[in-house]
């Protein structure tokens, strides 16, 4: 998480003030967001898991060390709800991966690098959502967050050796789908 | 010559290898490892390269708006090394028998302690029903194993007391929510078998029953006390 927000602040919610906490929610709304997307792969999941994310973080405050780093704290909780959130649309729906409410980076001039572009980045968005739940959460949490294997095994209440092997399998599985990716533009 | 495998590879990637400098003096001298290497740090690279959509500056406040009317007062904390005490320290004026028509009206400190432990129990209720509410959603969840391991060990407290004072209604709903807890907690039997146990059981119908009991038995203190 990047938003820093004074540990005084957090003491304020913890001790029930309302407008302390909306302050958090303010503070890190966007990068609850961002790691949310990172683990649904979907941007209304993501929405979802955001409001969930500080609904429960509301609720445990309480449990939360004043020593602690509440975004780190923020992160494990982010990471469980988005997990949660998956294994809930699995049991109801097929999920479908909505690539055009991705917005696209800058991919360079000409149509057809444009399309190579947009080619790998389905090849890629699909070979992600082909992780299981805690493959995903693993791997995001090491590759875009840059989290300490300890760290994500205390974030998802796994042991090393845990994280270890979910974020090969995630690596094997990225690997088999995307190595016959040309590397450059026809 | 042993070539790197997969594993020490990514570990490499990553910088979390235990060795990397013997790592590196292989690469130096081992072309088919380095061509590993840079095929995974390429596939990497594709992954770090798709975009994660941004929200602006006002979606902090869009948050707050969707969800601050969903955000009921908090209780102030009580740790469980509180919530002991607190049992310790009520043993002998327990609440829950005092639950049923037998019951004569203590003194005012005891109204106090015997309230202070009702809303305790009445917030140990609702937590353990979120948890178990969760886990009837998402069956498979394995994660909130640090919230089942507090809540396993508040309600033996809040179990024992109850037994201790010889009310056994309130001892068994109390000893069921433990048993489901302590499942969750050693992971022995599947989220579906444990749901299908919810239900059976009418584990939320009776936590609920409890807990009209217990807000009403507060009301009445709350009511004597002013």
């Amino acid at each position: 998480m990047k938003a820093i927000v004074a540990d005084e602040v957090v003491g304020r919610a913890r001790s029930g003030d309302q407008n302390a906490f909306r302050t958090l929610v303010e503070a890190y709304s966007r990068d609850v967001f961002r790691l949310a997307f990172r683990i649904t792969r979907n941007e209304q999941d993501a929405e979802d898991t955001v409001q969930e994310t500080f609904i429960r973080a509301y609720q445990k405050l309480d449990g939360f060390e004043a020593r602690a780093n509440f975004g780190t704290w923020l992160y494990r909780i982010t990471a469980n709800s988005a997990i949660d959130q998956l294994r809930r649309k699995k049991r109801h729906e097929d999920r479908s991966v909505p690539l055009d409410e991705v917005t696209a980076g800058g991919v360079g001039p000409g149509q057809e690098r444009a399309v190579f572009g947009r080619q790998v980045r389905e090849r890629v968005e699909s070979a992600l959502v082909s992780l299981s739940e805690l493959e995903r959460a693993a791997f995001v949490l090491r590759h875009f967050e840059e989290l300490s294997l300890a760290e994500i095994g205390a974030t998802l209440d796994i042991t090393v050796s845990a994280t270890k092997q979910a974020i090969f399998r995630a690596v094997r599985k990225l690997r088999v789908t995307l190595a016959k990716i040309p590397r450059t533009a026809p | 010559m042993k070539h790197l495998d997969e594993e020490e590879l990514v570990l490499y990637h990553y910088g979390d290898a235990e060795d990397a400098t013997s790592v590196e003096e292989h690469l130096k001298t081992c072309a088919r490892c380095r061509a590993e290497l840079a095929e995974l740090t390429a596939v990497l690279a594709d992954v770090s390269a798709l975009p994660a959509p941004d929200r602006g500056d006002e979606y902090g406040e869009e948050v707050w708006a969707a969800i601050a009317h969903k955000l009921t007062p908090r209780r102030r904390v009580r740790s469980v090394f509180m919530l002991a005490a607190a049992a310790v320290l009520l043993a002998g004026t327990f609440l829950v028998g005092r639950l049923s028509t037998r019951w004569n009206a203590p003194p005012p400190s005891a109204q106090i302690r015997e309230r202070i432990l009702l809303v305790a129990l009445d917030e140990h209720l609702d937590r353990s029903q979120m948890l178990l509410l969760e886990l009837v959603n998402a069956p498979e969840s394995t994660f909130e194993l640090s919230a089942a391991r507090e809540l396993l060990h508040e309600s033996r407290l809040y179990r024992q007391t109850a037994f201790r004072m010889g009310d056994l209604a309130t001892t068994d709903v109390l000893d069921e929510i433990e048993r489901l807890l302590l499942d969750v907690v050693h992971g022995t039997t599947s989220g579906d078998v444990l749901t299908a146990r919810i239900v059976e059981q009418d584990v939320f119908f009776k936590i609920r029953i409890l807990q009209t009991n217990v807000r009403r038995r507060e009301e009445e203190l709350k009511s004597q006390q002013f």
